[in-house]
């Protein structure tokens, strides 16, 4: 919201970007600012893909699970949704437990 | 009864039914810092215009004991008035009645307004201050949601549709001013959400103010929901009649023609724009060297800045200026900026307004964001809005435009029908540095003193292709003009196409890249 502000300041706000191998001088919105970096997804994590409330949890520390199995179950959105094993593996961690609610984006559970 | 009973008993009857909810309810809606319904409306309108129907309308519902309930009005002000003498339809819905809640009658009152507008083809203004659904009328009341969206659809690029978020708009309430095609919101009275704070804390746990969630800054500077931002309902009512000066009343007619007047912003044009393509400046100065009067009227100022979009008079005629802003984000194209610029060339081209573009942009912003969010879909509407578009298009590359930046800008190949040129255009597949880094790679690469090479190989490609020259020799672009001359190229090039006839092949609609 400070891009307004600033769109009226003077030359200290200008920044650079960099285009085409030309660095330009310019101001920069706090939306360009604040982006997130990209990072790979990392295939032994489950994260959360909507906000909701953990189920069940069929799988325990230490289990050694098959690709595609239900590891757990959870309610979101008014469903019950499962998360099947995106890898086949031994289970190295568990973050959450049954009743735990949890928001979009949480580490869940993570494959060793 | 006597005709005077009678008329007393009308007077009677009326005055009930104005004081809305009573009151309480009343002095409740001047301590949240807002005006009544009735105030708003004969604030927009012209002083004394205001006729009012379907003030006798009460809702039907059984259920829940609202057979013991009346609410007036059934919650809404619809009627007809003037603005700057010119007719228009508007509605209010009053919050002091049962939350402003919308139920089946309430719903009908407002369709029934809107097929007035768009059967008598003049604006409508919708001021939305609501709880939402009236839950009591259940799915009566969604029904009512939905014949308010389809006319919506239907008034599209028909006649203008103008959304006032005075109070809460949550829900599926929002969808109406969504479908519209300006979206007013004021400081601390305007809340827009699908699910509002108290649902996202009970299903996901985090907490959020109404006002960081859904305010008015929110939708004029993050979401771009919104197309215009006032501190207080008086500005907003301003910017409302400000805007109804520019645009046409419908489709089938002209905006007004006014006086024309020579731009007062005595800043020589060419002071603004600096020679250093990198260097920035604000292209609203230039766009004001432009116009009448210097009187430039920006849309979404806040959003998607690096984009500037917004009406101005030319020869005392309504035009529509797209432009790059070099000040922020050094002007490029991303997806935000792609759908701002889209929507609007639309809107213009609907309502017959001449579009006139103004070109200086690096490209398109790198990123890993960006690609992810679509800027190919995104950009692509940018293609497909300017080449859809048959009002007259000109085009006036100040400095950059290079490679996709060039072609989207309202490029001769969109068919724009004049595109001018200053002496410091740099019309080319990309910037210099960019060129000659892969042109001249291997010689770069392999010679002894390779900066030495790469800044002769960067000054080589400049001298022979950065500048307007190679596109003029090709056509592409129409004249090569002094910064000194813009405005009376631009107004003569608008006044040779009036009369433009351009076609499109006969279809039921296209597929845009939405």
């Amino acid at each position: 919201m400070s891009t307004n502000k600033s769109k009226e300041g003077g030359k200290a706000d200008l920044q650079s970007l960099e285009i085409n191998d030309t660095i330009y001088q310019t101001l920069l919105t706090d939306k360009y600012q604040n982006r997130k970096p990209w990072q790979p997804r990392n295939e032994k994590q489950v994260l959360g893909v909507l906000p909701g409330t953990i189920q069940d949890i069929n799988v325990s520390k230490g289990s050694s699970v098959k690709k595609g199995e239900i590891v757990l179950t959870y309610v979101a959105m008014k469903m019950v949704n499962t998360v099947k094993s995106p890898v086949s593996g031994t289970v190295k961690d568990i973050f959450v437990a049954a009743g735990d609610k949890f928001p979009k984006g949480e580490l869940l559970l993570e494959f060793e | 009864m006597p005709l005077k009973n009678k008329i007393l008993d009308l007077q009677k009857r009326r005055e009930l039914v104005e004081q809305g909810g009573g009151e309480k309810a009343i002095e409740k809606q001047i301590a949240m810092g807002k005006l009544t319904a009735r105030e708003r409306i004969t604030s927009i309108l012209d002083k004394g215009s205001f006729n009012e129907y379907d003030l006798f309308v009460e809702h039907d519902a059984r259920d829940f004991d609202m057979d013991k309930v009346t609410l007036a009005g059934d919650g809404v002000v619809t009627g007809t008035g003037t603005i700057n003498g010119q007719p228009a339809c508007i509605y209010a819905q009053d919050f002091t009645v049962a939350g402003g809640s919308l139920g089946s009658m309430h719903a009908r009152k407002i369709t029934k307004i809107m097929d007035h507008s768009l059967k008598m083809k003049m604006p409508l203004i919708g001021i939305n201050d609501s709880g939402g659904a009236r839950i009591q009328e259940g799915v009566n009341s969604l029904a009512g949601y939905g014949e308010i969206f389809f006319r919506n659809t239907l008034a599209s690029g028909v006649i203008p549709q103008i959304s006032v978020i005075l109070g809460p708009c949550a829900g599926g309430a929002v969808y109406s001013p969504a479908l519209t095609d300006f979206v007013f919101v004021v400081d601390k009275i305007s809340k827009m959400f699908i699910t509002g704070p108290e649902v996202i804390k009970t299903v996901i746990g985090e907490e959020i103010s109404a006002e960081d969630l859904g305010g008015a800054k929110v939708h004029s500077h993050i979401t771009g929901n919104a197309h215009f931002y006032a501190e207080s309902e008086k500005e907003c009512f301003d910017q409302i009649n400000k805007l109804l000066s520019f645009i046409p009343w419908s489709n089938v007619h002209k905006a007004v023609k006014i006086a024309p007047k020579p731009p007062k912003n005595h800043r020589k044009i060419e002071d603004i724009v600096p020679e250093d393509p990198k260097q920035p400046y604000d292209v609203r100065e230039v766009i004001r060297c432009m116009v009448d009067d210097s009187d430039f009227f920006e849309i979404q100022e806040h959003w998607a800045a690096n984009a500037v979009i917004g009406f101005g008079r030319m020869n005392g005629e309504t035009v529509g200026f797209v432009a790059n802003q070099p000040l922020v984000l050094a002007g490029v194209l991303d997806c935000d900026s792609s759908d701002k610029i889209a929507r609007f060339i639309r809107y213009c081209d609907a309502f017959n307004i001449p579009l006139v573009t103004l070109v200086d942009l690096p490209g398109y912003l790198p990123g890993v964001d960006q690609e992810h969010a679509g800027v190919i879909r995104h950009g692509a509407k940018i293609l497909y809005s300017y080449s859809e578009a048959t009002v007259p298009k000109v085009t006036l590359i100040l400095r950059k435009a290079y490679g996709g930046g060039y072609i989207a800008m309202g490029s001769r190949h969109l068919r724009a029908d004049f595109v001018f040129a200053w002496p410091t255009a740099e019309i080319a597949v990309m910037g210099s540095e960019g060129a000659a880094n892969i042109i001249f790679r291997k010689e770069i690469k392999e010679a002894e003193n390779p900066a030495e090479v790469r800044k002769q190989k960067v000054q080589e490609y400049r001298d022979k292709f950065a500048n307007p020259y190679v596109a003029a020799s090709k056509g592409y672009i129409d004249a090569v003009i002094e910064p000194g001359e813009t405005r009376n190229k631009i107004v003569h090039a608008l006044e040779v196409s009036t009369y433009k006839d351009a076609g499109m092949p006969k279809k039921k609609h296209g597929i845009p890249p939405f």
